[in-house]
Parts: C-alpha cells; structure tokens; sequence
C-alpha cells in the first residue's frame, strides 16, 4: 500500500504540485473557486494554450519554434487587417493559409536544406515581427466590424467560446499523440530519426506537419487574443513562447523529443497559468514577474536534462 | 610553376573561397556609394565606424561561444544591464567612474560564468545553450528594469567613462580604436594559442575533446564569460556614445551579433571561421543598417532585411559545408 502510494507520487509529481498550487490559489483567494473566476482563468490561458500545443508537436518530433510569439501577433495583425478591408472570411482564411505556408517554408529549411531550427525560427520570429509592424505601422489596431470580436466574447454555459477550442483541441491532440499512427510517427521521428527513418517512417512529412501545426496555431491564438481584446499589438506575444515551453516541458514533454502528450500540455499549462495568477493575487510588480518567468525556465530545462543524464547513466 | 607562384594563387583561392563575404563587402559599398549621396560621406563613414564598434564588440565576445560550439542569447540584457549599472552607480551612488566600470565588467562575467555553469551542469549542448541562455536574458533584463523602475537615465559627466565613446583621436574614434585592438586581442588568442585551438576542438565536437583530455567545462566555462565581459565593455561604449542608459538599450543585440557572425562567413555550428570572418561580418550589416537608414527603412522594417540576410548566410554556409565534403569524398 505504501509503495503504490509512493509510487504514484513519483509517477505524478507534477499533478501532484498542480493540485498543490491549485490549493495554494484557492486559500490566497476566497474568489478563486467561483464559477466566473475559473472561467476567467481559464480564458486567459487559452491563446498560450494553443501555441503550447503547437509546440509541443514540435519539441515531440524534436525541433524548436521560436517564433511562435511573432506569429502570434502576426497572426493577430493580420486578421484584424484583412478583416476590416476585405473581410472576416477573408481574413481568417489568410490567417490559416499563411500559418501553413510559413511551417512550410521552416520545414523545407530545417529539414530539407538541413539548418538548425534554433536559427530558422529565430530569423523568423525577428523577420515575421517585423512584418507585423510595418502591417500596422507599429501602432495598435482595432477592428471596426462586430463580428470581428465575436469569436472572442461569445459565452457558452459561461464559458468562452475559444476556451471550448482550447480544451477541444488539447484533447485532440492527446488523441492524436496516443492513438494514430501519425502520432506514434512524431514520435518516433522526434526520439530517434535514424532509427525511424530505417523503419520506413518519412522522417521529413512527419516534421513537416509537426511546423506546420506550430505555426498554424501560433498565428490562430493570435486571432483569438486579437478577438477576445479586440485590439491587436505588434507588440503581442513577447511571453508566449517562454511560457508555452515552460508549460510544455514542465508537463512532462521532454526536450530531447520522442515523448509527450496532450494532457501533459495541459497540465502544464495549467501550472505555468496558475503560478501566473498567485503572482498576480500576491501583487507582484511585473518587471520581477519576468525575472521569476526567466528562473522557472531556466529551473524546467535543468530538470528535464537532469533527468535525461540520470536514464544515460 | 614557381614557389612564389603557387603561393599566390593559393592566397587567390582562399581568398575566393573563404572570404567571399569581403566581396559583398565591397559590392555593398559601392551600391551604398551609388544609391545614396550621404553614405560615402566622411562623416558618414565615421558614424559608421561608431556604429559598429559597439555591436562588433558584443560580436567578438560572442565569436568564442559559436566556434566553441554553443550560443550566448544573453548578451543584449548584459549590455542593457551594465550600462544602467555603470550609470546608476555614478549618478545614485556617487561612485568613480573606474571601480563602476570594473563593477559592470565584473557583472558581464558573472552573468557568462552563471550561464557557463548552468551547461556544465546539465552538460548541455548547443540547442541547451539557445533555451539557458533565452532564460538568463530574460532574468538579466528583468534585473535591469528592476533597477531602473522602467526609466532611463542621463549619461555621466566622467570624462574617463565617456571617453571610450565618444572621445576620438584625429579623425578616428576611439570606440573603433578600441574595437579593432580588441579584435586583434581575439585574432591571435583564437588563431594563434593553444587555448584557441582548445575552443575549436570543442567546437567541432565535445565528444572527441574530451577524449583529447580537454577540460571542455572550464573551457565552456571561460568561453561564456569572455561573452560576458566583451558584451559589459559595449555596454560602457554605448553609454558613453549615446550619453545614457536605458534598460532595454541592448534589446535584440543577441540577433544582430549571432546574424553579423554568421553573415561573415564563421559557420553556426562550431570549430569554424575565425575572427577576420567576424569582422567582415559586423562591417557588412553596419553598412546594411546604415545604408537602410540613410533610404529611410528604420527599426522594426530592418529587422524583415536582416531576418532574410541571416537565413541566406545560414544557407550559404551549409551549401558550402556540402560540397567541401563533397569534395572530400571525391
């Protein structure tokens, strides 16, 4: 009995420190387990949400996106752009056609031509970055038409609609990771692509699609953010691609690929977005939020590869 | 075919093939030349000079960490950092302006040496580098805004601080002065010493080094902290030469230095190119920078350029990455 109880403990200890936090929350803050408070929380982690689930088939294939935070406000500018010229239609299906045209273009370059993710994305995320502030001329912009903020205020049973997405789509994923062959392939390209590659799994479609999911979600969470403010910044999504890897790597994904799942994202997710909210409860200036944000980092990368050193040995 | 010959046309040859970049050089100025008036101006030229001297610094430090294999992203906090530090220090705290410069460096190699030690304890490797490195620039810019509540400051008054920025001797500034002993400082530690062949070693592949009985940890460990200290020592020209510090006055310098590396022709993957490659390199995107400036293209519509630049020079140098192997096949 002891050692299943010790064995689960070791098994779930991230579960376990999210239910932690989840207690600490609820005990700083009588307000916390309200029905609109969660649903509050819940709709502020949703854009990163997205983006940390794009990343996490692309840290599973064993790549990296850096870009995720310029698509993200690429993503925003430009709907709200094409919106208020053309239309709503129009705009979300830019939006979507150029998510995929860019992870395209990164796959061809990190794994055709054979160049470092790091460096791609990187290049990408100041390039795209730099696109969204010509857009709008480094000034934020509002949509004019209605509809444009629908996506982003509607309630379902209290609960915002792209919440529902966000949670649609975690569980999407987990069951793409867990129970398609597509899935498994990511995964296999992710933790050893020779060894993949000689089995007889395309090494390059299954990166391919893993970029292409990364930077499609990026750019739709920034629709999202965009919709849900109904402002969007060039400015956007500075943060994004440090929390979405330190939820995604916290929840259980590891950084050397092969490994991860939808739940574990969401877990993640839920533990980055609830330190996040005791900052805030505990009044905490932002400029020392980003100090903690950069440790927490920092602190999740040096336990995943102390876990990884461990396994070697 | 005599001697002398053979020894010419060999210098030919690896001139075209390993400094391709300086021709672009060349050809970049001439377009400058042609498409702008002011460019080839004099004053010009010496505003160039200033302009790269800062970056190119940062590009030095940042020089031993790529041939050794990894990446520094934390290099523009540590300038953002030292310059307010420096300042703070004068201004607030009625400090000299040699025991706050001696801080700042001092601050520039506790940052190299914590992100050193952080790789040596998750013996980390060069994507690692990138993800540890994103955290400390994150933690050191957040510990320059909260220093400076967010605000910037004036520069000093200390004709001693300011001299590395904005003094000249003749015509020349002495921030270039400064840059091209430190380059030359960098050329012959890497090129011309054991300890630079160690960093090469390392480079090409941290396996094999450590078979070779190199300390790769303390050699990482050295590596990060020149980034550090050269990154601390452009925070203080900057300073001097803008005559004030701001918390995020070394944003995105990480980009610009990995991108001027990497455009000069010192391959991104470690044990490659030397110091010269670097220099080019840094010339070239100062030119690209001013000259896009001088046609009106500014900050943020620089950055779709140089975003395209470093993904061109990035596929140059593994297209010739092929066929010298190709070569060596054959």
């Amino acid at each position: 009995m002891k050692t299943a109880v010790i064995r689960f403990a070791e098994k779930q200890k991230v579960l376990l420190i999210l239910l932690a936090m989840i207690l600490a929350n609820a005990l700083a803050s009588p307000v916390f387990f309200t029905y609109s408070n969660l649903s509050n929380f819940l709709l502020q982690i949703t854009p990163y949400g997205i983006v940390a689930i794009g990343i996490t088939f692309v840290i599973i294939s064993g790549e990296f996106d850096l870009s995720v935070g310029a698509l993200l406000a690429l993503g925003g500018v430009m709907s709200i752009y094409i919106t208020d010229r053309v239309g709503y239609g129009a705009a979300i299906a830019a939006v979507l056609v150029s998510g995929v045209l860019i992870g395209c273009l990164y796959a061809f370059l990190i794994v055709k031509i054979k160049i470092s993710s790091f460096v791609v994305t990187l290049a990408g995320s100041l390039f795209y970055r730099g696109l969204a502030h010509i857009i709008c001329d480094s000034q934020p912009i509002s949509s004019g038409t209605e509809v444009f903020s629908w996506l982003g205020s509607t309630k379902l049973l209290g609960i915002h609609l792209i919440s529902y997405l966000f949670l649609l789509l975690i569980f999407a994923a987990q069951f793409v990771l867990k129970h398609t062959t597509l899935g498994r392939s990511m995964c296999a390209v992710g933790g050893n692509a020779e060894v993949a590659s000689q089995s007889g799994i395309r090494v390059a479609k299954y990166k391919t699609i893993s970029l292409v999911l990364c930077s499609t979600m990026a750019m739709v969470a920034g629709v999202m953010l965009a919709s849900r403010l109904n402002r969007a910044a060039p400015t956007a999504g500075e943060d994004a691609y440090m929390f979405a890897l330190s939820a995604v790597i916290i929840g259980g994904t590891s950084m050397s690929g092969g490994e991860g799942s939808g739940l574990s994202t969401l877990v993640g997710v839920l533990l980055i977005g609830l330190i996040t909210n005791s900052l805030n409860i505990l009044g905490v200036m932002s400029y020392y939020q980003l100090a903690i944000r950069g440790l927490v980092l920092i602190a999740v990368i040096c336990i995943d590869r102390f876990k990884k050193n461990r396994e070697i040995v | 075919m005599t001697v002398k010959q053979a020894k010419k046309k060999n210098f030919l040859s690896t001139l075209a093939r390993d400094y391709v970049m300086l021709f672009v050089l060349v050809a970049l100025l001439i377009i400058g030349g042609l498409s702008s008036k002011a460019f080839l101006t004099q004053r010009n030229i010496i505003n160039l000079f200033k302009q790269m001297s800062v970056i190119g610094i940062v590009a030095l430090g940042m020089s031993f960490v790529i041939i050794g294999g990894s990446f520094d992203m934390s290099v523009g906090s540590t300038v953002s950092l030292v310059g307010v530090t420096t300042i703070l220090l004068q201004n607030q705290f009625g400090m000299g302006a040699l025991p706050a410069i001696l801080i700042g460096l001092a601050i520039g190699a506790l940052v190299g040496a914590v992100n050193g030690l952080l790789m040596t304890l998750i013996h980390g490797n060069s994507g690692d580098s990138f993800i540890i490195t994103f955290g400390m620039l994150t933690f050191v810019q957040s510990v320059a805004l909260v220093i400076t509540g967010g605000y910037n400051y004036p520069g000093c008054d200390s004709a001693f601080y300011n001299f590395f920025g904005k003094a000249s001797i003749g015509k020349i500034p002495v921030s270039f002065l400064l840059f091209m002993l430190l380059a030359a400082l960098c050329y012959v530690v890497l090129s011309k010493t054991k300890f630079g062949k160690r960093i090469y070693y390392m480079g090409k592949s941290v396996e094999v080094a450590k078979f070779s009985g190199i300390q790769v940890d303390k050699q990482r460990m050295i590596v990060y902290i020149v980034s550090g200290v050269f990154a601390a020592i452009a925070a203080i020209v900057l300073t001097g030469r803008v005559n004030g510090a701001t918390p995020k006055a070394g944003l995105n310098y990480e980009f610009d230095a990995i991108t001027a590396i990497v455009v000069g022709g010192v391959g991104l993957n470690g044990g490659k190119g030397n110091i010269l490659h670097t220099i080019i390199g840094v010339m070239i995107m100062s030119a690209l920078s001013n000259l896009l400036n001088l046609v009106g293209i500014h900050a943020e519509g620089q950055y779709v350029v140089k975003g395209v630049v470093l993904v061109c020079a990035v596929l140059m140098d593994v297209l010739r990455a092929r066929r010298n192997l190709r070569e060596v096949i054959q």
